[in-house]
């Protein structure tokens, strides 16, 4: 059989975003399609599993089988399918709120469990479907939005990358959805890499944080290669700015899980039961 | 972020329309993403029309170059970014058509000045001239876009300030 | 059988069933015990026949106390009278006051003293020698049970066991008579000893189940123990998920992928578990939640039987969101209704909460063998559309069930979503979508033909006892000895919950001049339930009870009694 090959507009369906004019997900969302078909894939064998958010909304916008799940979830729904469907490519992607904070204790396992999929987060720094709440990743002393404590939260932001290999993620990045054809290399590599791979994409928010347009001047390529010592990884994460994109850290871990394989039937269960 | 362009990838004149309808295309594509957002998200119809008319523009931009003979492969001569692709966040959601047009004269002007560094590196005598004759072409898009622009209401001053602001009175 | 922990009950206890399965009886044995890990007081209590056990007794024959630390606890659950028998070790000091007060004889048995006597000797053995002689039961069993499970350790072990129990039994003959148990007559019929929760694992994996994500929880950690095990051998997945959120989603993922799932968990983990359920229910992803009982509010008394979650299994969704709730109704019905639950939701792409109970769930149980039925999940496989046209996922059929694709199917692709959404799935907020798909949501529910399997019908009679999940045993028993006492009921215990079978009830209680309900709560939820649900014929009486106390054949006897009068 000819192997019939898919262009990244082939990923992309009918559905029209609803995101904001010059939001940065549209771009990740090419990133994302154009990472599909540069790894050669299949729409009907990939799968997009998402939260809620604003950029959760981007299952509908792929051709691919999609998962919209609820607020926090998406890293739950995305394990089970991955485990129970080992023979498909599993990406699951969301926000830094959807991701980090009602979903942050999924997000500590789903690291720690190491399944085989790839986790992209597309950080703004803000709530920007309730309209501009200070998220996880908000600097502490943001107030430009009504919505925020005078003074901002107080509260140190979340460091992503440096929790994610803290919990034993296999592989973390940073994307810039400025940068899109860079960023659709990170996550076409993130896919190949085996295990829980994490890509944080800064994805500016230009409707609550219109400060984020500068984030083009100031996000730049990392200046190193990846490294696979996670002692390295971690003096580099913890002095990082925020603003360095590319592969951080490639790990070696085994994926989670084992080749399901029958060695009985089920009506030889019941003998255990049986006088 | 953008990383200067690598013009050594480029070895034919085959390649380099290839590679400038490519860059077509996709600002066609970016502008007719931009169309739907202005239409879909926040109701601006007049600055949809702007960029849906300058979708088809590029369109016919990319028609005037033969279609690529096969993949166009690992081709990627401009490095980082295609230069046409307009910058998502140079956008907003209250701008006018005069904007949308005078954003789109930007990119012609990265455009053109795109050819004209691609007309000083390159070695090969048959891609020197044809990228001098696409920085005589993007002169006459540059001048037409500016026409285009030129005859959209100019906005006011205040265009920017929304009366129902998306996260009401910012506090700053 | 009582004593605090490390005085082997649990074990003595367990070893006395199995002795009891080889010679061909019939058991059920619960366990009562405190909140405690390990060396809290614990109760082991077992009802022995020779025909089939679905109920406690109203009191115990014989209560075996090795020695008294913290066992006046479970004075209301071990329920004596003046022909009961309490055997207690003098050396554990004076018999609390509220079992003196039973009236019950007291006699004595040094099993302290005459477990020093052999090498390696323990008070439980002395006392499960001693109560097998005062039943007379047989002792091959017990020796043969006693070398199954020890002589592989070690042969000292054993011996010393096998000394304690015949040194127990000769004790016995000093303890006066009692009642004594019939002869088995059950030996050449197939029979199973199963726990209800493994027997909900079994059941799942019957109907089809191959993933399940679980949170260890009491009462149902032993369904997610079975499954750990079980299901790799038959090439399904187990994972254990960081949390009850995680284990619905991580279900609803791999359902998603085409694996039949499951999920088990009490209350709290129940409590966690809505928000998943509304998705599935939304998004027509078939899930399969157990919830095995335990008292509430908020922690409650985790160890005890209550059947308080029906509120929330039923009517706990946000939304207009009509699902499936089912419940065993005995130990051996967990592994049918499990089943059942499971080809329900896969049939109609709905969650299903299997309502189990602590009393059903951890509870042992010496059960004729139950039927292999062929219930076996399967949803209605999609078809890729023509060229061209665009695959409705959601699509509005007459059934109200939509095909649905496996990932990995061409052409099909779509976005599962929580959302409203139209017939492809694309997000709406129209008023005619959200008709549209709440019509067809519940349709699918309520014209889907559940056959006879919706209630366990039995007997006939003016009065109707309606009841369900492990009250079901007491009321069975409860409705024989008022049938011997000339009073005519009908037995009702309803195993589909939801959606409600009004036809089917009008129909069972045709001709039915009085009603009964019998349930666990405080609240009454399930009379509140039939009331609200139902049109009964008249209005019903209630003979309820919050847990930890079980209901008991006796009360519900008494009560039947008086409304035949």
């Amino acid at each position: 059989m000819n192997a019939v090959t898919y262009a990244a507009k082939d990923f992309k369906s009918d559905v029209k975003p609803v995101w904001c004019p010059g939001c940065g997900d549209y771009a990740v969302l090419s990133s994302i399609t154009k990472a599909f078909a540069d790894l050669g894939l299949k729409p009907h064998e990939t799968s997009v599993v998402s939260g809620i958010g604003c950029s959760s909304r981007i299952p509908a916008y792929t051709n691919t089988y999609g998962f919209h799940s609820i607020h926090g979830r998406a890293l739950a729904v995305g394990q089970g399918l991955k485990l129970a469907r080992p023979d498909l490519t599993v990406l699951v992607a969301g926000g830094d709120g959807d991701g980090f904070s009602i979903g942050g204790n999924h997000f500590l396992h789903a690291c720690r469990r190491n399944v085989d999929l790839t986790y992209i987060v597309m950080d703004n720094r803000v709530y920007g479907m309730t309209k501009g709440q200070p998220s996880p990743t908000t600097e502490s002393d943001w107030d430009a939005s009504a919505m925020a404590p005078p003074g901002g939260t107080g509260m140190t932001p979340f460091h992503p990358l440096a929790i994610a290999l803290a919990a034993g993620a296999n592989f973390i990045a940073r994307g810039f959805s400025g940068d899109p054809n860079g960023t659709a290399e990170i996550i076409a590599e993130a896919i190949r890499h085996p295990g829980f791979s994490f890509v944080a994409i800064m994805s500016p928010c230009i409707t609550f944080r219109e400060e984020q347009r500068e984030w083009k001047e100031t996000m730049r390529k990392v200046g190193m290669e990846p490294t696979t010592d996670s002692a390295q990884a971690a003096r580099r994460l913890m002095t990082d700015d925020g603003y360095n994109c590319g592969v951080l850290y490639r790990g070696n871990r085994v994926s989670y899980g084992k080749d399901k394989i029958a060695s009985a039937a089920v009506s030889d269960l019941d003998a255990e039961f049986t006088l | 972020m953008s990383g200067s362009p690598d013009f050594k990838a480029i070895t034919s004149t085959a390649e380099l329309f290839a590679i400038v309808r490519l860059m077509e295309e996709s600002s066609a594509e970016r502008y007719r993403e931009l169309a739907e957002a202005f239409e879909i998200s926040c109701n601006n119809l007049e600055t949809a029309e702007a960029f849906r008319a300058l979708a088809e523009g590029e369109d016919r931009h990319a028609a005037e170059f033969p279609a690529p003979v096969g993949p166009l492969g690992a081709l990627k001569p401009w490095g980082e970014e295609d230069p046409e692709i307009a910058d998502p966040g140079a956008v907003h959601y209250l701008m006018y058509p005069w904007h949308a047009y005078d954003l789109a004269l930007r990119h012609e002007q990265e455009t053109l000045a795109i050819f004209t560094a691609l007309a000083d590196a390159t070695t090969i005598p048959e891609v020197k001239a044809e990228a001098l004759r696409l920085v005589e072409r993007e002169k006459g898009h540059m001048d037409r876009m500016r026409e285009l622009r030129d005859i959209q209401p100019i906005p006011p001053d205040d265009w920017d300030e929304d009366d129902d602001p998306p996260n009401w009175e910012a506090s700053d | 059988m009582c004593g605090s922990g490390g005085a082997g009950v649990m074990t003595a206890a367990n070893m006395f069933l199995d002795a009891a399965a080889e010679a061909g009886f019939y058991a059920l044995f619960g366990r009562s015990s405190g909140p405690q890990i390990r060396g809290g007081e614990a109760a082991a209590l077992v009802r022995l026949g020779a025909d089939p056990i679905t109920s406690v007794d109203d009191t115990f024959d014989i209560m075996l106390a090795i020695d008294w630390q913290g066992v006046q606890r479970f004075a209301a659950e071990l329920p004596l009278s003046k022909s009961s028998i309490v055997i207690c070790d003098p050396a554990a000091g004076e018999v609390p006051e509220v079992y003196v007060k039973t009236g019950a004889r007291i006699v004595h048995l040094p099993m302290k003293d005459l477990a020093k006597t052999i090498p390696g000797g323990r008070p439980n053995m002395i006392a499960l020698g001693a109560v097998a002689a005062l039943i007379g039961f047989p002792v091959a069993p017990l020796t043969e049970v006693l070398g199954k499970s020890l002589k592989k350790k070690r042969a000292d072990a054993f011996e010393a066991s096998v000394a304690g129990v015949k040194a127990g039994a000769e004790a016995a003959a000093t303890l006066g008579e009692s009642k004594k148990l019939a002869a088995p007559k059950a030996k050449d019929v197939k029979r199973w000893t199963i726990t209800g929760n493994y027997g909900t694992g079994l059941g799942a994996i019957r109907g089809g189940v191959r993933f399940c994500a679980a949170y260890p929880i009491t009462p149902a950690t032993e369904v997610l123990e079975y499954l750990s095990s079980a299901l790799p051998k038959v090439g399904g997945v187990f994972v254990q998920a960081e949390d009850e959120l995680a284990s619905v989603n991580m279900c609803i993922g791999a359902s998603y992928g085409g694996e039949a799932s499951i999920t088990s968990t009490a209350g709290p983990g129940l409590s966690l578990m809505i928000e998943g359920l509304g998705l599935s229910m939304a998004s027509e992803t078939p899930v399969v939640v157990v919830d095995v009982q335990r008292v509430g509010p908020s922690t409650g008394i985790a160890t005890k039987c209550e059947q308080s979650d029906l509120n929330i299994a039923v009517y706990g969704l946000h939304g207009d969101a009509p699902h499936l709730v089912v419940a065993p109704n005995s130990i051996g019905d967990c592994i049918f209704t499990t089943q059942w639950g499971v080809y329900l939701a896969e049939a109609l792409q709905s969650p299903c909460i299997v309502l189990s109970d602590q009393a059903l769930g951890q509870s042992r149980g010496i059960i004729d063998a139950p039927a292999d039925v062929a219930f076996v999940g399967k949803r209605l496989q999609a078809v890729a559309p023509a060229e061209g046209e665009v695959f409705k996922r959601y699509a509005n059929t007459a059934s109200g069930i939509s095909p649905m694709p496996v990932p990995g199917q061409e052409g099909c692709q779509y976005t599962a979503d929580g959302l409203e959404h139209t017939e492809t799935g694309t997000p709406t907020s129209q008023a005619s979508d959200h008709d549209m798909q709440l019509d067809k949501r519940q349709r699918k529910l309520t014209s889907f033909d559940y056959g006879s399997h919706w209630a366990t019908i039995e007997g006939e009679g003016d009065i109707a006892v309606i009841t369900w999940g492990s009250c079901t045993g007491a009321a069975r028993e409860a409705v024989e000895r008022a049938r011997a006492d000339g009073v005519n009921a009908k037995l009702i215990s309803l195993r589909l919950i939801s959606p409600t079978r009004p036809e089917h009830l009008d129909a069972a209680l045709k001709g039915v001049k009085k009603i009964l309900v019998v349930e666990q709560s405080h609240l009454g939820q399930f009379t509140r339930y039939l009331r609200g649900e139902y049109d009964l014929p008249v209005k019903p009486e209630q003979l309820s009870r919050p847990g930890p106390l079980p209901m008991r054949p006796g009360e519900i006897h008494a009560r039947l009694l008086s409304m035949g009068k």
